[in-house]
């Protein structure tokens, strides 16, 4: 449940600039991670510290990924 | 429809779905192209949380759909070289302004140009179109810069029919050092080009099947030999040879004049200043090592540059010289 409603607030970050506004200057993972907890709370998509790090961990793997071609 | 979601972030990676090549964007925003290489600035940015976790992924097909690629700047000119010849030294002084943007050694441009992925064939026009579109998005001015310029990756000399096919009006350069120094440069850290897993050398237009390199420094001379062979029989109005030995004074003069550029006296001592550091790791100063690499060079390497390299740079030399003094321009600008 909380990686499903994860999945759907990420989608609403990436098209809404001023949710992007306030994530974007957090520098400090630990911030960020609890900044948008709680951003997703308010807007009611329910989910925990631990999914948004699984994510951030997993995103962080695909970019390093494979050389160019 | 365009998407202004997009508008503070660049194509990263190209990757391949069902035959159909994808575009995973990285969020940019106020950043700059201000570090040596495109992967730099990347990873530059990843380093926030927000750039790490969020990404755009589009098709590569509607990407001038999603952006502005009408509002994108014309390529200014294009860097070429025969690698580790002062060509990032010449990228890192234009990126050194604010008013020009400098894309160097993108990832997903190589990808367009040499990607061949299973159960997907893609024509050469198709491959020009996608080449426009994806440069467009990087040229796309969004703090008032004027200028727009990309420096290939070396072995992009071998795409150089269908680059100049997709910008026929772009200047360009191919830049050169003698070929001992460069072969010096490699023997102490090869770069992607000499290391088969990452650029074939079929895509070089070498049969490594054959096996008849003799060491690794006879492969990375035929490799830097390929290179130049193929900067060398695409010259044409819009190419202009510049030799290391020019640099940096000759990007204020035949550079500049070749790609249309006019430095005010600020700029020149704003750029000279950036010049005084190493182009790769611009936390250490510029240091000259001619004679290092000279004194470096084993009796191997000089027998290899010699063998293979020489010819070619021969040639590349005469057309320099003998074009020196002419005012030719792109001819259909």
């Amino acid at each position: 449940m909380s990686q499903t409603e994860f999945d759907r607030f990420y989608q609403v970050v990436l098209e809404d600039l001023s949710l992007q506004a306030l994530l974007i200057p957090i520098d400090n993972q630990q911030q960020f991670i609890d900044a948008l907890v709680e951003l997703g709370r308010r807007q009611g998509y329910m989910f925990d510290q631990e999914t948004v790090l699984n994510a951030l961990q997993a995103q962080r793997a695909r970019w390093k990924q494979g050389w160019r071609v | 429809m365009k998407r202004p979601a997009l508008h503070d972030w660049m194509p990263a990676r190209i990757f391949w779905q069902d035959g159909q090549a994808m575009l995973d964007w990285f969020y940019l925003g106020e950043g700059r192209f201000s570090e040596p290489f495109f992967e730099d600035t990347l990873r530059k940015s990843l380093r926030r949380p927000f750039s790490a976790l969020f990404r755009h992924t589009t098709a590569l097909a509607t990407l001038s759909d999603d952006i502005e690629v009408e509002a994108a700047l014309a390529p200014s000119g294009f860097i070429f070289h025969m690698s580790r010849c002062g060509s990032t030294l010449l990228s890192q002084l234009l990126a050194a302004l604010p008013h020009n943007i400098v894309i160097s050694e993108a990832g997903p441009i190589d990808s367009i140009l040499r990607a061949s992925p299973p159960n997907a064939q893609f024509s050469d026009e198709e491959r020009i179109a996608w080449l426009r579109t994806l440069i467009s998005s990087y040229a796309r001015p969004r703090y008032g810069e004027q200028h727009f310029f990309v420096k290939f990756d070396c072995w992009h000399t071998r795409a150089l029919p269908l680059i100049q096919r997709a910008f026929p009006e772009v200047p360009w350069i191919f830049v050169i050092r003698d070929p001992v120094q460069v072969l010096v440069s490699h023997s102490r850290q090869p770069g992607a080009q000499m290391v088969p897993s990452l650029v074939p050398p079929a895509w070089l237009g070498l049969d490594w099947s054959n096996r008849n390199y003799r060491s690794t420094t006879d492969y990375h001379a035929q490799v830097l030999a390929r290179i130049c062979e193929a900067a060398y029989a695409n010259l044409n109005q819009c190419a202009q040879i510049i030799n290391y030995q020019q640099l940096p004074s000759a990007l204020f003069s035949t550079i500049a004049d070749h790609f249309g550029l006019s430095f005010s006296q600020a700029d020149q001592e704003w750029m000279q200043q950036a010049g005084q550091f190493n182009a790769k790791n611009p936390r250490l100063f510029f240091v000259d090592d001619t004679s290092d690499k000279i004194r470096a060079a084993s009796e191997n390497i000089r027998q290899a540059a010699e063998r293979w390299i020489q010819p070619i740079y021969n040639s590349l030399e005469t057309h320099r010289i003998q074009a020196q003094g002419r005012t030719e321009r792109c001819s259909t600008k």
